[in-house]
């Protein structure tokens, strides 16, 4: 396929190399995403998905032993462009407040676009955009202090900051962990939205398997830093007894459905989502 | 006031002042917390459950209303009847390593019962029970931030119960981890409880809730809903309006018994619950 915008291979990295603290982050972790994909990347704590994440927009370039391409470029050759690259990939990190510049919501996702030498229009269009996107009201927030958001709130803004950037790959690290439903409902309508709209390509890092069955199509799964299993959603999490295997909690859906085949039940095809989960019982158990 | 009431909270009211404008978190809330209780506090972010919480030990004082320990009010009485109050009602909070003072797991957690002036020998005892209990001996060395997100959760669960509370308050304390250390930490907690120790969790995952005895769904500082978590399921509407989701194996029961298939046994609340529902009904059928 031509569409590849990432190609990660056989990629390994120590942290604190030569020294007597090493650890291990990653080895031989590979990766590839296209052009428009809903994608995940899990695995247990530890297993290296933060490290990896690092590499998709140069924070981290391979010095060991491994082979890293983004939008065509190998950032470990010294003519690689690192701030196109940070310019076409955007990153959400679980603790937003970590990743706030400015005192004011207008300023700090107004920041990024900033630096790109728009016109004062483009900037506060962008962030009008951006705002609205993630569901924040303009007026009501642009002057609100950062630190006076609530935590729902703070992972809004954050989101807005990148996508004022008009990424084409977004990256979201854990950024839904510990947000109530509510709110972790509405950013994946916003994720929903900008890979049907815009034609976004995402990259959600998560620990919620039922969150990953709704909304993705591809799965890598990371384990000890090395890259074990990747394929389509469907195929990688309709196997829960090989995530259990990597120490993961399959999605209550393949679990339920498990069960069902193990006690008999017919269950037609491979049903991953909470609704196909639903049509598959009612088709086999109807009345 | 019965015997056994631990905590008793009276029209509770409490507003932040945030110069401009005052932001009204709690607005007359009553409830009650009986010794050995299990009680589950759910609603959405921003719906005041941490605020009551920090009620519920006097970290906060309520601008209007009372809350009483085991009969003590927490607004009135001395330093030293406060220091009483936060004793029997332990709140560990989500982010434990904001809460850590040590540099080793042992200090951390003999902190506060050393503060408490409890006597060196059994200060030892009670660590080494304590840290039993939560499953972190042998890391007594270590450094509370070179620990796990799932052992820095017991740890800091470890720090609060050796301070000996009759109740502990868990704040989100779950919220961060991944589903394997959560699954250990509630299992730690159901343990707690069978031993006698009461529980308050603070949540938002109606996963977690429907592991407590009784249910209180707040909303907008209001109590919305209480009760079973069965009967707190099972009132649909309300439930949808507060914007709370169910369960995935929850939601699933309740779309195929509206599509007419029927389901034997109590509401369905869990993914257990669903597949013995279902393989239930097939050998009825067969």
């Amino acid at each position: 396929m031509n569409d590849v915008i990432v190609s990660i291979r056989g990629l390994s990295h120590t942290y604190m190399a030569s020294t007597p603290l090493a650890a291990m982050g990653l080895q031989d972790a590979s990766l590839t995403l296209h052009q428009g994909e809903f994608s995940a990347l899990i695995g247990e704590c530890g297993s290296g998905k933060s490290t990896l994440v690092s590499f998709l927009n140069g924070l981290l370039r391979p010095r060991q032993e491994g082979h890293v391409e983004i939008f065509g470029q190998d950032t470990a050759s010294p003519g690689c462009d690192i701030v196109s690259l940070r310019r076409r990939v955007g990153l959400v990190f679980q603790y937003p407040h970590h990743q706030f510049l400015e005192q004011y919501v207008g300023d700090d996702i107004a920041h990024g676009p900033r630096q790109l030498g728009l016109t004062k229009g483009e900037i506060r269009e962008r962030v009008h955009w951006a705002m609205e996107s993630v569901g924040l009201d303009f007026q009501g927030f642009v002057d609100r202090r950062t630190f006076s958001l609530s935590g729902g709130e703070m992972r809004r803004v954050a989101l807005a900051g990148i996508l004022a950037m008009e990424p084409a790959l977004l990256v979201l690290d854990e950024a839904t962990t510990g947000l109530d439903p509510r709110g972790r409902a509405q950013i994946h309508d916003v994720l929903r939205h900008l890979r049907a709209d815009r034609g976004m390509t995402i990259l959600l890092v998560s620990n919620d398997m039922d969150e990953v069955a709704e909304l993705t199509d591809r799965v890598t799964v990371l384990h000890e830093g090395e890259t074990v299993l990747a394929g389509p959603a469907r195929d990688i999490l309709g196997k829960p007894d090989a995530l259990e295997a990597y120490g993961l909690e399959p999605p209550t859906t393949t679990c339920v459905l498990r069960a069902l085949r193990q006690a008999g039940i017919p269950i037609a095809d491979t049903p991953l989502t909470k609704a196909e989960t639903e049509e598959a019982i009612w088709q086999a158990m109807r009345p | 006031m019965t015997s056994d009431q631990l905590i008793r909270a009276s029209n509770v009211h409490y507003t932040y002042d945030e110069g401009v404008r005052a932001v009204e978190a709690l607005c007359g809330i009553d409830l009650y917390v009986d010794e050995g209780d299990f009680v589950a506090i759910a609603g959405h972010n921003g719906s005041g459950k941490s605020t009551l919480a920090k009620c519920l030990n006097g970290l906060l004082l309520p601008t209007k209303g009372d809350v009483w320990v085991r009969g003590q009010n927490t607004r009135h009485g001395s330093e030293r009847s406060l220091l009483k109050i936060r004793a029997t009602v332990g709140i560990v909070f989500q982010h434990p390593e904001n809460q850590f003072v040590a540099t080793t797991v042992r200090e951390e957690v003999a902190f506060g019962p050393e503060n408490l002036g409890i006597p060196g020998p059994e200060l030892h005892r009670r660590v080494a029970r304590v840290l039993r209990e939560v499953g972190l001996e042998g890391l007594e060395e270590r450094n509370p931030h070179d620990l796990s997100a799932g052992q820095k959760s017991r740890l800091a669960i470890a720090g609060t119960l050796a301070m000996e509370p009759h109740c502990l308050i868990l704040d989100e304390s779950t919220a961060m981890l991944d589903p394997i250390a959560r699954r250990n930490v509630l299992a730690l907690l159901d343990d707690l409880h069978d031993r006698g120790l009461t529980l308050i969790l603070i949540t938002h995952s109606m996963e977690e809730a429907v592991l407590a005895d009784r249910v209180i769904v707040l909303d907008r500082g209001r109590v919305a809903l209480e009760g079973s978590p069965q009967s707190v399921f099972a009132d649909q509407e309300v439930f949808d309006e507060l914007g709370l989701n169910l369960p995935v194996s929850a939601a699933i029961a309740r779309e195929l018994q509206r599509r007419g298939l029927y389901l034997p046994g109590e509401t369905i609340l869990t993914e257990n619950d669903l597949i013995e529902a279902l393989t239930e009904r097939v050998q009825i059928e067969t």
